[in-house]
């Protein structure tokens, strides 16, 4: 009897290891396998090639307060409290999701990258890998910088970019950094900084142009040294982006078709970096906002944008030219076309005029009715500089250029004046108001205690 | 009364067969059945049977004045040793009335019949936490059983839902919006114990946490629910019993039972839903409104926009301005759409009643030495919106003892489902994005009608020149085309050893394997809208040729998902149990490794034919331009591929010691560990206890309070935890690929939060039980006071970091919960006719008492209450409101600005952010309710018992829903109050509602809806069910073949008998469709 419990309490011991059995190595497998924590080139070239945030958030609230279009009473009337009042220049205050953490989310992206980017040992094997992730990340990061800078900072101004209050230089992916806002001098030499440094690792031309490229950086500088009105380095640089790249779409082409409600097609040959702005407004929601009228009054009849661009709607027209290619996305990156313009009014200011011009018809033969087109010619470089200022507002129209355009235009005195008629009421956005630099949102001025514009 | 059998037999049956055994244990026994041993020390031994012969197990058998308690096993045996001759034993067991039986100089063993307990809610025994059965005496934790008798008095296909009113410390939650894939049952066990965690409380069928469609569980199945409450209950679940844990055990036939055969069948039949429940906008009032929406140019670019879907009325409006039509003519066709409802429509073309049958068969029995049950049941159903679903249950249960120590089962369920969906319900087809009311969905002689949901029917009509595929979407023939079939099949098969090493130490081991495979096949034939629609956009015309080509080919679309959950779990457990002198000892001691896979992976066909079965390749790489819009766009290709494990290990330990049968203290340990993503191992594993002690006052010898016979204390303290086990601590990325550039990438999901925890529910119980002489009044108190820490909250951050999210989760918060759970049973009349009521009642607040973000104040709980919002010092579900100014002279709603009554209702909103309740917004108070329960009558008169139930809650605050006049320009979402508003000078005086304003605002909106004006009180008493049922057999007829026919009639969701509204709001149902009384009738029989 006694012997019988004995064996079974050996037998109860030789269980008991398997009950109390823990393994480590059993809690380690993943729970969900389509999970990744980013680390590896592979992982962070595709953080960076998640084009949804990427190459769609930069923001498009500045194009909002801008005067390439405008609303019918019947659509002012069926928008919303914001949309109303910002169309009225009158936004105080407003919350989450805004572009703010559009562009911010984006931003982030690149910042992981750059942190997790050196614990990948860059070899003869990977270092194409490597140096394009290093350059990307610094690319977006600094085109993002530079879309929240032209809508959240006043117009860089040399006299007063030392005190201006500028945008949240995030350089860091832990959130525990508070935010603080950098001055406007600060920003555009982050914005440059990182530029300069990705210029060193990009491929000159992409494997698509979602990706950032040694042309697609050279534009960007080109776009920010051009609104710091730093026009000798933005020529430098746009000439060199079309060094690399200068293809232009002939709008003559077949594949444009002028009828189409959407003309372009995806990706088309000119875009340098593709990038969209974030969120619809429905200020400027392309199928529901007319273009000026004097603005498209504008157009050549000769002009194949005329058609291309426009549809007729209701006794106005509305915008159709997105390089987007969509109808309610409208296209914020970087194409050619603007670069042609950058390099002709750089050019001009320089006194060139002939060049100026030369550059600019380039582009617009392109753009003619073939065989119609008959170059623009200026006797000044002052003239040439007023007509390629009117084509780069008739060519790069909704392409959230425009607001940083007028605060920049302002500073040398063209007194461009933005003005709203609304239920019989004239409002006007005169130069170098201080609504110029967009609200930020409340509740980032609430958890952070940044100085609001 | 009492009627006390005892016979003497030398050799009891059992015996008998325990020699034909040769069994060593068997002749042990017998050893001790054995007469020759006692002398005046006598030791006695004896046999408990119940009224037809059957040996009853688990009855506890105390001697009583000593405390010593022993329970009986399998074959109804127990013994003593050394007691005195005049011993008393008191014999208890559920389902049977107490017995003192003095055990003198009879000879034993003993044989003790029980007599049946009468039908009541009866008094429970034995307590099961999935993991062991425990006396009630010895229980130190919060339990609470329901027994098939409470669960059938309700007749639905859901075990869970009968859980609804009949037991204390349940809240259904109704109307409570929680993004939370883990909250499922929208059940919560004694309030909520977390704020952004898993909701559900944990669901274990037989001894295995189950994972699967509670739906698959034949309620006819089930024996008995058991809820744990507290810490110690429900600790041994460790850290996933955070949120209470119901414990279903299954029907088992017990060794030595003959065949029992039970059937029941019955029909549900369940009416129309009250679509005239719902505060629509009428018709008239639509119109009008479509008339100055018209006039306004605000339908003028959808008009200009050739392609864009106009509502009815719109058309003859836009017909009468081009001159088309007459303005007699006009007026006529509005007169027309005047008189439709689209609610009558509705009722008259898609609602049906819903039926549903139930047949459920059970067999039972056992031999000596084993033990089986067989169960089927077959359900069907057909909605009321003529979806249909049928079920099948089969399930075989097992158990063989091939030597004495060792016992093996088996136990399969297997559910193998198919559903077919059915009509689209109200207000889900829509014109051009607009809910209309007029919509007519039939012609006069009741023909299918088109509806234009998208496109103009004048311009799809044309379009192709009659070359495309009609591009008309008929709502009441569609569904016949567009058609989703699911079939699921679940199997779920446990093996169980038992070994017991002696009589006091037994092993168990048992190991579960769960499957379930659910294929939904959704199939838009080329009949059907969405096929139609998607060949046709993406078809171009050639100009020159005028010839259709096609993108996506001609054919069905077929899309396939497929869906499969597997879990595996293994345990081995030590059972102790052990008695001698006043010392009682159970204790278990166990570990568990458990897997759960959800693996599914989705794909869809093109061009598919059934006959011939072929399909076709589509491109889904190039982009083509829709015919209509001309946007770029690319064929869909809903493809996915998922694949989850989650992998946890446990130990665990439960112990209690009892002592004289008068004190019990119980001890439990558990240390989980789990494969949660990208915590570091330090943080996987979690370690909770829990300890109680009982006090069986009424054993103890100075106790003399006769009208109190039996009445004990305990009292409790313990953790259990909860995970959520999609949250990470590092930033995870998934992988997919851009649909617009074919290239990989890594979405970011969420960013690092490296001190990611698990919850800590930390629960305090302390319970009095009682039961008064001849259980005239009988029942428990309790009150528990429950502490969350380390809480999963949403905080609101600086996104300028990652502008992914304003708010992240985090374990941020601190929250507690006090309750008491009060229920009482009485009998009011015990003759002939029998009247008994229980009562519960459960009294539950919960507040948050930390949270990490100070930004969250009283302006972040004026959404209404249907979701868990954290402020400091405020229920988890709250409603705060704007302070009511009331209307201005103009119907402006006014608010109040620095004390002064303003319209500003920016400002108004800014303040409110701001100073919180130091401004202009007050709290009104809680949203779930504080005070609930029921009241459950039930009366018997001879073969006649009815019995009803009337819930109740109180102490809580609804919104109800309002006009909001944005809302009604865009979407054409519209509210009866509409016809309330202030419309002329002076209306102000006679009512709330706000003047209608064009352009609309939806800061006015905003602050009128959530302002105090709208906030309602939600007590409600509602008819909970009512069951008659009729015995056409009685049960005590031995000789009748089928010895228990009862037939029987059940009416649930009966309607409320009471609200504390004045304006007919059901406080649950604010503006959704309420459910409908359904209406049973059944038969029921075991023989």
């Amino acid at each position: 009897m006694k012997k019988l419990k004995l064996n079974k309490y050996v037998m109860l011991l030789l269980f008991l290891p398997v009950i109390f059995l823990s393994c480590k190595k059993y809690l380690e497998e993943k729970s969900d396998k389509s999970l990744v924590v980013p680390a590896s080139l592979k992982d962070l070239q595709g953080v960076l090639d998640d084009n949804p945030i990427m190459n769609s958030r930069t923001t498009g609230f500045g194009e909002v307060y801008a005067d390439d279009y405008f609303i019918t009473p019947a659509n002012y009337n069926s928008f919303g409290d914001f949309d109303r009042k910002s169309y009225a220049w009158n936004v105080k205050q407003y919350n989450f999701p805004n572009d703010w953490a559009n562009s911010y989310l984006a931003v982030y992206n690149a910042n992981y990258c750059l942190e997790n980017l050196p614990g990948n040992e860059r070899t003869i094997q990977n270092q194409l890998q490597w140096d394009n992730i290093k350059g990307s990340a610094l690319f977006y990061r600094a085109y993002y910088f530079l879309s929240l800078a032209w809508d959240f900072a006043k117009a860089y101004d040399s006299s007063t970019a030392q005190t201006d209050p500028g945008i949240v230089l995030r350089l860091t992916s832990d959130f525990n950094v508070p935010s603080v806002r950098a001055t406007v001098k600060e920003t555009y030499e982050q914005i440059i900084n990182d530029l300069m440094e990705a210029n060193n690792y990009l491929p000159d031309n992409p494997v698509h142009p979602i990706r950032p490229s040694k042309a697609a950086s050279y534009a960007a500088l080109a776009r920010a040294y051009l609104s710091m009105r730093s026009y000798d380095s933005a020529y430098k640089y746009a000439d060199l982006c079309l060094n690399i790249k200068s293809d232009l779409l002939d709008y003559n082409d077949p594949e444009i078709d002028p009828a189409a409600n959407v003309p372009f097609r995806a990706f088309n040959k000119e875009i340098i970096f593709y990038s969209t702005q974030s969120g619809a407004y429905s200020t400027t929601f392309p199928p529901s906002c007319s273009i000026d009228t004097v603005l498209y009054a504008s157009y050549d009849d000769n002009d194949k944008r005329k058609t291309v661009f426009f549809r007729p709607f209701n006794g106005y027209h509305r915008f159709k030219g997105n390089y987007s290619a969509a109808t309610n996305t409208l296209f914020s990156g970087i194409a050619t076309d603007e670069m042609f313009l950058v390099k002709a009014e750089c050019l001009a200011r320089r006194g060139n005029a002939d060049e100026a011009m030369n550059t600019l018809n380039t582009l617009l033969e392109k753009r003619w009715v073939t065989g119609t087109f008959a170059p623009f010619k200026a006797a000044t470089a002052g003239e040439a500089l007023d007509i390629i200022l009117q084509e780069r507002r008739k060519e790069l129209l909704m392409r959230c250029l425009r607001l940083t355009d007028i605060k920049r235009l302002n500073k040398e005195g063209r007194n461009i004046t933005p003005v709203r008629i609304i239920e019989g009421q004239t409002y006007t956005l005169p130069p170098n108001d201080s609504r110029y630099a967009l609200p930020l949102p409340q509740d980032i001025i609430n958890e952070t205690g940044m100085p609001q514009n | 009364m009492k009627l006390i059998t005892y016979t003497i037999t030398l050799l009891s049956p059992v015996i008998k067969t325990c020699i034909k055994k040769k069994s060593l244990y068997c002749l042990l026994a017998v050893i001790l059945f054995s007469p020759a041993i006692f002398a005046q020390l006598k030791k006695v031994s004896g046999v408990v049977h119940n009224e037809d012969g059957m040996p009853v197990a688990s009855a506890t058998v105390t001697l009583k004045g000593t405390g010593r308690v022993t329970v009986t096993d399998e074959n109804g045996a127990f013994s003593f040793a050394e007691i005195p001759k005049e011993a008393v034993l008191a014999i208890s067991c559920i389902g049977y009335e107490n017995l003192e039986y003095k055990v003198g100089h009879a000879a034993t063993p003993v044989i003790i019949e029980l007599k049946n307990a009468a039908k009541e809610l009866q008094k429970v025994a034995v307590v099961s936490s999935g993991y062991q059965d425990i006396p009630k005496e010895r229980a130190t934790g919060s339990f609470v059983k329901i027994d098939k008798e409470l669960l059938n008095r309700q007749t639905g296909t859901n075990i869970l839902q009968r859980l609804n009113g009949v037991t204390s410390g349940l809240l259904f939650n109704t109307g409570k919006q929680n993004n939370n894939s883990q909250n499922t049952t929208g059940i919560s066990v004694r309030g909520l114990s977390t704020i952004n965690g898993p909701l559900d409380p944990l669901v274990v069928v037989d001894g295995f946490i189950y994972e699967g469609d509670i739906n698959n569980i034949n309620p006819n199945d089930i024996e008995s629910v058991t809820i744990l409450k507290d810490a110690a209950a429900a600790s041994i679940w460790g850290a996933r019993a955070g949120n209470g844990v119901i414990v279903i055990t299954t029907k088992k036939g017990k060794f030595g039972e003959p065949l029992k055969i039970g059937f029941n069948s019955n029909m549900i039949v369940q009416q129309k839903p009250d679509l005239y429940y719902l505060p629509q906008l009428s018709t008239a009032d639509y119109i009008g409104m479509e008339q100055f929406l018209f006039n306004q140019g605000y339908f003028d670019d959808n008009i200009n926009t050739p392609y864009m879907a106009l509502t009815p009325a719109v058309s003859v409006f836009l017909q009468r301005r081009n001159g088309a039509i007459s303005a007699a003519d006009s007026a006529a066709a509005i007169n027309t759409l005047l008189k439709t409802d689209s609610r009558s429509q509705y009722n008259r073309y898609v609602y049906t009643n819903a039926i549903t049958q139930q047949y459920s068969v059970n067999l039972e029995g056992g031999g000596n030495n084993n033990a089986y049950t067989f169960s089927a049941g077959y359900n069907r159903n057909i909605s009321t919106l003529s979806s249909r679903s049928d079920k099948l249950n089969l399930s075989i249960h097992n158990v063989y003892r091939p030597l004495k120590p060792l016992q093996v089962s088996l136990d399969v369920y297997y559910t193998n489902g198919t559903s077919h969906s059915g009509k689209p319900g109200y207000n889900t087809v829509s014109v051009g994005g607009r809910q209309v009311p007029y919509l007519a969905l039939a012609d006069g002689s009741g023909n299918p009608i088109p509806v234009p949901v998208n496109y103009r029917k004048e311009f799809t009509d044309t379009l192709g020149g009659g070359k495309l595929l009609n591009w008309d979407y008929y709502p009441l023939d569609d569904y016949k085309h567009s058609t989703t079939k699911s079939s699921l099949q679940e199997l779920f098969a446990t093996i169980g050893l038992q070994y017991k090493f002696t009589r006091n130490l037994a092993l168990d081991i048992n190991y579960q394997c769960q499957q379930q495979q659910i294929q939904a096949v959704q199939m838009h034939d080329i009949q059907s809208y969405y096929a139609r629609d998607l060949i046709n956009s993406f078809s171009s015309l050639g100009a020159a040729t005028g010839l259709v080509s096609y993108h996506v080919p001609l054919g069905g679309i077929r899309a396939v998902q497929n869906a499969a959950v597997a879990s595996y779990t293994g345990r081995a457990q030590l059972n102790f149990n052990t008695a001698w002198k006043r010392h009682a000892v159970a204790a278990i001691a166990g570990g568990e490794i458990r897997k759960a896979l959800n693996t599914s992976d989705n794909h869809t066909l093109y061009g598919y034919n059934s006959d011939p079965l072929s399909y076709s390749n589509v491109d889904f790489v190039n982009y083509y331009t829709d015919l209509i819009t001309g946007n770029s766009k690319k064929i869909p290709s809903p493809s996915s591929l998922s694949d989850i494990e989650n992998r946890f290990l446990s130990v665990y330990f439960n112990g209690s010691y009892t002592f004289n049968s008068l004190y019990t203290f119980s001890l439990s340990a558990r240390r989980d560990g789990s494969n949660l993503f990208g915590a570091s191992t330090n943080d996987k594993w979690k370690p909770l206890w829990s300890a109680g002690i009982a006090w069986n006052i009424s054993d103890e010898s100075f106790y003399n309070l006769a009208l109190i016979p039996s009445l004990k204390f305990r009292i409790t303290y313990g953790y259990s935890g909860n995970v959520d086990l999609s949250r990470s601590a590092v930033a995870v990325g998934s992988y997919s690929v851009a649909s617009n550039t074919n290239l990989p990438f890594v979405q970011i999901n969420g960013i690092n939060n490296p001190s990611l925890r698990w919850e800590k529910t930390g629960i305090f119980n302390a319970g009095i039980d009682f039961d008064l002489e001849g259980h005239v009044l009988s029942g428990s108190v309790e009150y528990y006071h429950k502490k969350g820490t380390d809480l999963y909250g949403l905080a609101p951050y600086d996104y300028t970091t990652w502008g992914g999210s304003n708010e992240l989760i985090r374990n941020v918060a601190n929250m507690q919960g006090n309750g008491v759970d009060l229920v009482i049973n009485s009998k009011n009349i015990d003759k002939v006719f029998k009247w008994y009521s229980t009562l519960l009642f459960n009294y539950n607040t919960s507040k948050t008492t930390e949270y990490e973000s100070a930004s969250q104040t009283l302006s972040s709980i004026l959404g209404g209450g249907t979701i868990i919002t954290p402020v400091v010092g405020k229920p988890l579900y709250a409603i705060a409101a704007y302070k009511w100014g009331g209307l201005d002279t103009l119907g402006n709603p006014q608010g109040y600005v620095n004390g002064k009554l303003s319209t500003d209702y920016y400002a108004i909103q800014s303040e409110s952010t701001q100073k919180g309740q130091a401004g202009n917004i007050v709290y009104i108070g809680p949203a779930n309710p504080v005070f609930f329960g029921s009241l459950i009558n039930t009366f018997t008169w001879k073969r006649i018992s009815l019995d009803f139930n009337i819930s109740y809650k109180f102490g809580y605050y609804f919104r109800k829903s309002t006009i909001s006049y944005s809302q009604l320009v865009n979407s054409g979402t519209g509210n009866s109050d509409y016809a309330k508003r202030w419309q002329h000078a002076g209306d102000e005086a006679f009512t709330n509602v706000p003047s209608f304003v064009y352009p609309a605002s939806q800061d006015r909106d905003g602050f009128y809806a959530a302002s105090a004006i709208n906030v309602l009180r939600a007590g409600n008493i509602r008819l909970q069910y009512v069951n008659l049922a009729y015995l056409i057999t009685p049960p005590g007829n031995r000789k009748a073949f089928l010895k228990n026919i009862s037939v029987y009639m059940n009416v649930a969701d009966a309607g409320i008998l009471w609200r504390a509204n004045k304006e007919h709001i059901d406080p649950d149902y604010p503006s959704a469709l309420r459910p409908i009384t359904s209406w049973t009738l059944g038969i029921r029989t075991n023989f």
